[in-house]
């Protein structure tokens, strides 16, 4: 299974699920990340920083890449 | 009095909203006993209404179960003490629209009281009255619209007043508030823990799934509203990833970011310079000017020497500070600032810090004390402390003067390699310094005072916008009156103390005869009370290489480092003193140690005093804000002691090294 560190600037993915312990899906639902949404990956970071993606196509985010790792995604293709 | 309860997301701005309406600060205080990040208060209109109100502002949350303690603070408040407040305010993040939404669902269906929405952060108007109409009519509560950039202190207190007007009139007729059904909140067996205060029939035991499902249902509500009613513009959405995809690049990401903060350093010391100098002239013309109308005794001294130069010698700083605040207001209305926190993410968390650390280190390099205010964006409480903690460490603009007079004095103006200069590399290498030592001590208290997992792995970067200018001067103004504040209450007492401490119990009348003025000076610090004390330190300040003048200028320090200057100038007998005066410069480099005839000021011991400044927390001021903000005396003391253990150990060693 992939997770959301595992792809490109430009990616669009969908959320399937969340892994690790139960705390993360609490804060990742919490925060209106949800199972099903669209997010598309606006950049990466050299040495590993944080990733910025663009949520449901209207909002945008950073978040740290162990975190991304806990973001179960589906690949839906690329942005043109 | 009346209670009201301020409930919302982390940085949501209840403190702003707080600030609002007590017309206060927030300081921290203790809930039911606990020490968490609260703060309770009377509204500031209560002078003029029969209703007395108090508010309290409970720890940020997320959602309902609790995942901390001080979370757990607010949902027991949420769920079991709401006889206790007559209204919940809930404060909705329009940044954060969806989530906040949400929160306000689950909150509805088990909080058994009057709840009023605000809609915060509606900066850019966006949110319209139509809006607020829709929203409130759906969620069956009145809705407040507001911005903290537009001052609406007044009409946010009448809204909160008027609906609790309205809800006696409805009760007084027997009426309820609302028709709300209120459930029992659902909890993990997990976060039983943080619940300890409260009996256990206040909630129910659920299985993780049904919790999550419970979010996910208020999360779907929440996104289908807001979907219904409120369109994000699409045009701005593409204006915003275009931009991001250069600012937040791999490689260009990084040179703009240098670039603007380059341009604000330099603007800070180029365009502050002029104003500087008119400012310092303004001080000297002052007293002059004022002199003749006093009586020629120590009511004299008094003014000019302790109030005039003690004061304005702070006050210079004023344009540098409103200047950064300016600029830092407007990258910060244009959402810069959560790009730049993304960008230097990676270096914090290698200290075991946050992007939102880089703000107030930011800010640190212009004064500490804006610095330390600037860290309450940092979420979590450790990550919090740890940067507090070690800000005063960043080269401040007050040790500039130091800098300025000792460098300029001691180390030679050379060439290296063609282009670097000898003295900017010194400047260089001291703020080097102050900055690593202050990410290393950051770190070293990650591991031991603060640990901890790091809280915030989310930054929201809002759509790009137009800042307005008007605003910024507004804060600028703003951060600039506290500052003059200050100057007018601690700076001004400790200038007065300074100079009766310099100025009695005086010499002997016969040792005057004579002298010129500057002697007569000398003479009287030396005999006064800061010249004993000197004196009396004098052995501990020998393996740093420094004498009693030198320690006499540490002390006086201590209230403001700027005062270092002056108070070497007095030293030197030459009255009038700053650090562009070649005099002092010439005097201290040409005094000669009455004993072995070498020079009693040579590189060792300039060096040693730099690395003491650069270390050493003197700054009265700080400490002062420290207890305010951190509500306790145990981190100014700490902060004191383990910053003054290196100032020592660090002057030491360099003057052994050196000599």
């Amino acid at each position: 299974m992939s997770t959301l560190a595992d792809f490109k600037v430009g990616d669009i993915l969908e959320v399937i699920q969340f892994e690790g312990e139960s705390q993360y899906e609490f804060k990742f639902i919490s925060l209106g990340i949800l199972p099903g949404d669209k997010l598309e990956i606006q950049s990466k970071s050299v040495l590993g920083g944080p990733i910025s993606v663009k949520h449901e196509g209207a909002s945008f985010f950073a978040l740290r890449l162990d975190y991304a790792k806990k973001i179960i995604v589906k690949n839906l293709g690329k942005n043109s | 009095m009346r209670t009201t309860l301020l409930v919302g997301f982390p940085n949501s701005g209840k403190s702003t909203i707080f600030n609002m309406l007590t017309g206060q600060l927030r300081k921290v205080s203790n809930y039911s006993g606990v020490t968490v990040d609260s703060a309770k208060a009377e509204y500031l209109s209560n002078s003029i209404n029969d209703i007395k109100l108090s508010v309290v502002d409970l720890p940020g949350i997320y959602s309902l179960v609790p995942t901390s303690l001080d979370e757990g603070v607010t949902t027991a408040a949420l769920i079991k003490e709401t006889s206790k407040f007559d209204t919940i305010i809930l404060v909705i993040d329009l940044d954060r629209f969806e989530a906040s939404l949400s929160l306000l669902l689950a909150i509805k269906e088990v909080a058994n009281t009057k709840i009023i929405a605000i809609i915060n952060k509606n900066d850019h108007l966006h949110f319209s009255p139509e809006h607020t109409k829709k929203l409130s009519t759906y969620l069956g509560l009145p809705v407040f619209t507001m911005s903290a950039l537009n001052d609406d202190e007044k009409s946010l207190d009448y809204f909160i007043r008027q609906n609790i007007e309205s809800n006696d009139e409805l009760s007084a007729k027997g009426k309820a508030f609302d028709l709300r059904t209120i459930k029992k909140l659902k909890i993990s067996e997990g976060s039983q823990v943080f619940l300890k205060n409260i009996p256990p029939d206040n909630y129910i035991i659920a299985t993780e799934k049904e919790i999550i499902d419970e979010i996910k249902t208020h999360q779907a509500a929440a996104r289908s509203t807001i979907q219904s009613m409120y369109k994000h513009s699409q045009a701005k959405t593409n204006f915003t990833q275009k931009l991001d995809s250069l600012i937040l690049h791999k490689f260009w990401g990084s040179v703009i970011f240098i670039l603007i903060f380059y341009f604000i350093f330099n603007s800070i010391y180029a365009w502050a310079g002029p104003l500087m100098d008119f400012s310092e002239t303004f001080f000297v013309r002052l007293g002059v000017f004022i002199s003749p109308y006093l009586p020629d005794n120590f009511i004299r001294s008094l003014v000019i020497d302790g109030v005039i130069s003690g004061v304005g010698g702070v006050i210079i700083f004023l344009p540098q500070i409103m200047i950064l605040f300016f600029l830092l207001s407007v990258l910060e209305q244009s959402g810069y600032i959560s790009r730049a926190a993304v960008l230097t993410d990676k270096v914090m968390s290698v200290f075991g810090l946050n992007g939102k650390a880089f703000l107030p280190y930011m800010s640190g390099f212009a004064c500490s004390i804006p610095a330390i205010m600037a860290a309450r964006s940092i979420p979590n409480q450790k990550e919090r402390a740890a940067t507090i903690m070690t800000i005063p460490m960043i080269t401040c603009s007050a040790r500039l003067p130091v800098y300025v007079l000792l460098i300029g004095t001691f180390i030679p103006s050379v060439k290296i390699w063609g282009f670097l200069n000898s003295q900017a590399l010194a400047f260089f290498f001291l703020y080097f310094l102050g900055t690593l030592f202050a990410l290393v001590a950051a770190k070293i208290f990650r591991l031991t005072l603060y640990k901890g997992e790091t809280g915030n792995f989310i930054i929201d970067l809002p759509h790009y916008e137009k800042p307005s200018i008007k605003f910024a001067f507004k804060q600028s103004l703003r951060k600039g009156s506290t500052f003059l504040k200050k100057a007018g209450t601690i700076i001004l007492g400790l200038s007065i103390l300074i100079w009766f401490l310099s100025s009695y119990p005086g010499p002997n009348a016969n040792d005057l005869i004579g002298k010129s003025d500057e002697q007569i000076s000398a003479i009287t610090l030396e005999g006064s009370a800061l010249g004993f004390t000197g004196k009396f330190i004098e052995p501990a300040l020998k393996p740093m290489g420094m004498n009693w003048k030198m320690g006499v200028g540490l002390l006086v320090a201590f209230g403001a480092r700027e005062l270092f200057v002056s108070t070497l100038g007095t030293i030197y007998a030459l009255g009038e003193v700053d650090e562009e005066s070649s005099s002092l410069r010439d005097r201290l480099s040409s005094e000669l140690d009455p004993k072995t005839g070498l020079p009693v000021f040579n590189t060792a011991v300039a060096w040693s005093i730099l690395i003491f400044f650069v270390f050493a927390l003197q700054c009265i001021s700080t400490l002062a804000i420290l207890k305010k903000e951190m509500g306790s005396w145990k981190y100014p003391a700490f902060m004191f002691v383990y910053m003054g253990g290196l100032g020592y150990i660090g002057a030491t060693l360099t003057y052994q090294f050196l000599k």
